[in-house]
């Protein structure tokens, strides 16, 4: 598509400029929810890694039988790394610790072997844990299962909570971007309906007529997605200093390629979405409804 | 081609949403007949037309246009429909947006051409038949009034119509370049395409003589002198 057709197709440089704004403002809008998203996700997997589970074991329990108990729970789900710290071990880092002879003291040894479970970060059923934790401690070698019940059940609310608020606001922004789009591309097509129904007049067949406007709508999704990553990025460069965690989440792994690809992509769908309806509303319209 | 029926209308009822214009039409035009449609403003020339290439529905009675059953015919077969008919108005229908060559250039893609030589060399028949050779550059605004009938006859004729509609299409001319489009329209009639053109310009038609219909008082009618309908409009 030439430059000309792109930004002066029949005068409507104007109408152009507004809906390119238009969709760069709504994909910046939807960019900054998404970064939330990332940031939440991030913040959510800090502390999913941060619980651990500690299972307590029988002091008469053979250490073949442990060992197979440690390989069934990392075949788990739930399970992150598994840990197993012996008596002696246990001890010794006791020993560590207080930096005293307890057990010479004691006469004998009162801490148990176990087996540390970091939960698996990546795990989503958090609510069914305490139930498979619970039949856990029901093996005959383990004498008890200690975890933050508190903590567990407060992560557990918190995503449930921030899930459902940051769908909800996901999705009455995604609305808001498509009504947005879909008003300005159709006050674009509105100053051209004249020539679309010239277009059918002269035997165009519906989807011939559509192609070019579909064309233009997808150079638009396009650019505005570029114009909102340049905002967006811009904004976390001169608030660097302010944004610094949020920053360093992004920047970690690909996250900020994946909210590149999201707005990109979002940006290409909506505009494309918006676009056919707009069309064919125009396209279905009778002559004397044009006016 | 010489005797095929182009348009047949039977028992039709041209409607206009609910509202019935004109009931029980009957009409067989033939291939390479010109005729001068008219009537009353609101009489139903304009809806007639617009039956005849796929604009209004026709719900009750039998049509036929161009080989395409109007009282069956599917959304999608209209813009196939239109391609066999060439449409002319008074008020041009160009694209605005583009230049005459890509006006005419347009109708053919649409049309399914894909061959850029063939396109190039049809362009230049029809401007030559229309005696624009040397406006294909133009935008419709840089042309008079006269001109921009003549590129909307081009477009009729590019894809070699078995009909052509023109529904006033010297409305809005001055009576000089009136009398050079119809001139040039019954030349298109005798070459074999068939000219359904509504008008009020009576004073063009008495110029020439042709079959002549009628709307009136929501029927069509067969009539044979321009100058009794012209002294009864008087």
């Amino acid at each position: 598509m030439s430059k000309k057709a792109l930004f002066n197709t029949s005068g409507s440089s104007i109408s152009s400029f507004s809906t390119v704004l238009g969709s760069t403002l709504v994909l910046t809008m939807l960019g900054v929810l998404f970064i939330f998203l990332l940031v939440a996700n991030a913040i959510t997997q800090h502390f999913r890694s941060q619980l651990t589970v500690q299972v307590m074991l029988k002091d008469n329990a053979p250490e073949e039988q442990v060992l197979d108990l440690k390989k069934k729970i990392e075949g788990e789900d739930y399970a992150g790394s598994v840990l197993y710290t012996s008596k002696a071990k246990a001890a010794e880092i006791m020993q560590q610790e207080l930096d005293e002879e307890f057990v010479d003291f004691l006469g004998y040894n009162p801490l148990p072997a176990s087996l540390d479970i970091h939960i698996n970060p990546e795990f989503e059923q958090l609510d069914s844990l305490s139930g498979r934790l619970a039949a856990l401690e029901k093996n005959e070698w383990v004498r008890e299962v200690n975890y933050e019940k508190g903590l567990l059940q407060q992560v557990n609310e918190n995503i449930a909570k921030w899930g459902i608020g940051l769908l909800m606001i996901g999705a009455l922004f995604l609305i808001i971007a498509v009504v947005l789009i879909v008003n300005t591309i159709e006050l674009a097509i509105f100053s051209q309906r004249f020539i679309i129904k010239s277009m059918q007049l002269v035997g165009a067949t519906h989807w011939f007529i559509q192609k070019p406007f579909l064309k233009r709508g997808l150079w638009y999704g396009l650019i505005s997605a570029i114009f909102a990553i340049a905002l967006i990025s811009a904004i976390l460069f001169f608030f660097r200093e302010e944004l610094k965690d949020v920053v360093t989440i992004l920047m970690t792994g690909s996250r900020y390629l994946v909210m590149v690809g999201a707005i990109v992509f979002t940006g290409l769908m909506v505009s494309w979405l918006a676009t056919a309806y707009a069309v064919r509303r125009f396209v279905k319209l009778r002559q004397e409804e044009l006016y | 081609m010489e005797n095929e029926v182009v348009i047949h209308l039977e028992h039709a009822q041209i409607q206009q949403n609910e509202n019935v214009v004109l009931r029980d039409v009957n009409l067989k035009v033939h291939s390479g007949e010109f005729i001068y449609l008219i009537g009353r403003t609101g009489t139903g020339k304009s809806s007639l037309l617009k039956t005849l290439y796929g604009a209004l529905p026709l719900r009750k009675g039998k049509g036929l246009c161009c080989g395409y059953e109007l009282h069956n015919i599917r959304e999608r077969q209209i813009p196939y429909l239109r391609r066999k008919i060439g449409i002319v108005f008074q008020s041009f229908e160009l694209l605005t947006d583009r230049t005459v060559k890509d006006n005419l250039l347009f109708v053919l893609k649409a049309t399914g051409w894909t061959d850029q030589k063939a396109m190039d060399s049809r362009i230049q028949s029809v401007l030559d038949l229309v005696s624009l050779e040397d406006k294909s550059y133009k935008m419709p605004h840089e042309l008079s009034g006269g001109e921009q009938q003549r590129v909307a006859i081009a477009r009729s004729l590019l894809n070699t119509p078995h009909l052509i509609i023109a529904d006033e299409p010297t409305g809005n001319l001055d009576p000089a370049t009136s009398l050079e489009i119809l001139n040039l329209l019954l030349a298109i009639s005798r070459s074999g395409t068939s000219v359904l053109m509504a008008s009020h310009d009576y004073a063009t038609m008495q110029k020439f003589s042709s079959r002549i219909i009628v709307c009136e008082n929501g029927e069509l009618r067969e009539s044979s002198d321009i100058s009794t309908i012209v002294s009864e409009s008087t």
